[in-house]
């Protein structure tokens, strides 16, 4: 089929459709009717986002760009939801989570964690999220030494508790500085060992197909056998 | 070290990546879907071979490692 006969594509309002390939996967193509190529990219980009992240339990997709200061002691970069944002909607949540998770007076991340950032050391954290985390990660599944354990937290009996100096004599052997200090972030990558990165790389190559994506709805294919025109504005 | 058959069992889950980076990558490049796909073969069997030449290049560098 030769392709520089098609008719033009009509992109419609090119912006919207560039929009809504970004909040969803496909939905800027189905807007300009381009079903085919739309319910395509849904399937590829959604099915490689998910799986990636039912491979790292949900963990794998967060965002955390902390550094230490005078309450958490660790730096913490999620540079792979840089991509993963890129998927739009479904990596939302992330930014929900680490906004109630923020200091101070930080709230208990909703869904059971669903996306949360991993809990720094120093870092806050309601009493109900550090039960949670105890209950959740129990240490001797896990392996000495690792979180969590009831006394690596300080102030049990106060609504807000602090994952702080926890246990200095099983993190501060051999003069360890914090950053070299075991966290949430090493029990995932405990737990979940290569399904970790392989489902940060899956969801990271979701966000990066779709910008091919969100460009395709904006400005039509790379070719220039494909015309193309857009909305004139009112 | 990991035995040489949990690493290539660990190489499966580069076949989704391949076929969906491939379709995704042809249907930014072609409008209809045949043309899709037939480009989409194509990309596929690029990476394959890219990867396999790496994979190659860095099992004869690891050699007796």
């Amino acid at each position: 089929v030769d392709e520089s006969q098609l008719p033009p594509i009509d992109l419609r309002d090119r912006w919207l459709a560039a929009v809504l390939a970004w909040l969803w996967p496909g939905a800027g193509h189905i807007y300009q009717r381009r079903f085919g190529k739309g319910l395509l990219f849904m399937v590829c980009i959604l099915a490689t986002f998910y799986y990636g992240l039912s491979l790292g339990s949900s963990n794998v997709v967060y965002a955390s760009f902390r550094k230490a200061d005078g309450n958490i002691k660790q730096d913490d970069s999620r540079y792979a939801y840089l991509c993963q944002v890129a998927t739009g909607l479904p990596a939302l949540p992330a930014m929900i989570q680490a906004k109630r998770m923020q200091n101070p007076n930080p709230k208990t991340p909703l869904w059971d964690g669903y996306m949360a950032p991993p809990v720094l050391i120093g870092q806050q954290v309601t009493k109900d999220w550090a039960n949670r985390l105890i209950e959740k990660w129990p240490p001797r599944e896990l392996g000495a030494p690792v979180p969590f354990e009831r006394g690596d937290f300080l102030h049990m009996d106060s609504p807000q508790v602090n994952f702080a100096e926890y246990n200095p004599d099983r993190h501060k052997q051999g003069g360890l500085d914090y950053n070299s200090m075991p966290n949430e972030l090493s029990v995932w990558h405990i737990h979940h060992g290569s399904m970790f990165d392989l489902g940060t790389v899956f969801t990271m190559i979701a966000g990066l197909l779709n910008v091919l994506v969100i460009f395709d709805a904006w400005g039509g294919p790379f070719t220039p056998e494909v015309k193309t025109v857009v909305a004139k504005p009112n | 070290m990991i035995p040489l058959f949990a690493a290539l069992n660990q190489f499966w889950y580069a076949l989704p990546l391949i076929v969906v980076v491939s379709l995704v990558y042809s249907a930014t490049r072609h409008e209809l879907m045949r043309p899709i796909l037939v480009h989409a073969g194509r990309t596929a069997v690029w990476i394959t071979g890219f990867m396999v030449v790496v994979f190659l290049l860095l099992s004869l560098m690891s050699w007796g490692l």
